[in-house]
């Protein structure tokens, strides 16, 4: 005779024990990979915006309240909170050949799961991190 | 005579790895996935950088020009190009003297080569002949890696190199 309980038993507990601890470290595993990516993403769609919008401020010799409305809809469109948005740039029109510059601020609010202490349930621990990007250029105007 | 209680041993046990395989595959995917966004986010972070350089140099030809003709420099020369480069990298990157920017993403920029060229020369970065005035450009960008930082330093540092011809530049 022979007695499978026992040896079923023990696979059948372990097997969903290894497969919950794995879930586990590999949704941390995410959640790092996820954190540690996306200041690059945002910081890069930031960029892109800065480098179009100075390439028109040097026509206009500024930046025209039309186009700053418009570069706040494209960075509300590419998923920037425009609350948390400060653009800095030359506001009067410059003749050609004199510097302008562009500078945009925003403050991401970066949230990281953080395990409990003595428990397995976890809280958000809020960070900001403030981008910066500057561009300066001279009119063509 | 069969021995069924080793063949339900080696049967979970085979299970067991099966999952520990998958899984870990599921680790390597997340990994290489992360790796390659990280690298195209990376080059398009990159090639700003190369259009600003562009730019930068762009505008100090017209800036330099404009003073030039107006009688505030007496000539331009590869310094006063230099100095505009730099001072620009500077406000752009929020660089220090030292072109270091401390605790930010683009952390440090050296300028390897910045040369004006105006006569008939070889480009050494990409081997083309040179035959106008042309502003040679070459920086060295040390990105901050998020984690191992010591020993990815080396490998977040990137080359860039742009020429602008000058006599092209539209006034």
């Amino acid at each position: 005779m022979f007695s499978i309980k026992s040896s079923r038993g023990s696979t059948a507990l372990t097997t969903p024990l290894v497969i919950a601890i794995s879930l586990f470290f590999i949704a941390l595993l995410l959640v790092f990979c996820v954190n540690a990516l996306m200041p690059f993403i945002w910081y890069e769609k930031l960029s892109s915006h800065s480098l179009k919008y100075i390439f028109v401020m040097e026509e206009y010799g500024y930046l025209t309240p039309d186009e700053r409305n418009n570069l706040l809809i494209e960075l509300a469109s590419s998923g920037f909170d425009t609350d948390n948005v400060t653009i800095s740039a030359t506001v009067t029109p410059i003749e050609y050949g004199e510097p302008i510059f562009l500078e945009i601020v925003y403050n991401y609010d970066m949230v990281t799961p953080a395990l409990n202490e003595g428990s397995l349930s976890t809280t958000e621990q809020n960070s900001t991190v403030v981008m910066n990007v500057s561009r300066q250029s001279i009119s063509k105007r | 005579m069969i021995n069924l209680k080793s063949l339900e041993d080696s049967k979970g046990e085979a299970n067991l790895l099966l999952i520990i395989v998958l899984l870990g595959f599921v680790v390597m995917f997340i990994f290489l996935f992360s790796t390659a966004v990280l690298v195209s986010h990376i080059n398009a972070i990159m090639y700003t950088v190369k259009v600003d350089m562009f730019t930068i140099n762009r505008s100090a030809v017209i800036a330099l020009n404009k003073k030039y003709e107006r009688g505030e420099i007496s000539s331009i020369n590869r310094d006063a190009y230099y100095d505009y480069f730099k001072k620009v990298l500077q406000y752009n990157y929020k660089l220090d003297n030292n072109l270091e920017a401390g605790n930010r993403l683009i952390e440090k920029i050296d300028i390897l080569q910045y040369e004006y060229y105006t006569g008939s020369t070889v480009d050494d970065v990409t081997g083309k002949a040179i035959d106008e005035p042309t502003i040679h450009a070459q920086i060295g960008v040390r990105v901050k890696p998020i984690v191992f930082r010591t020993t990815f330093s080396e490998l977040f540092y990137f080359r860039i190199h742009q020429d602008v011809k000058v006599n092209r530049i539209a006034r």
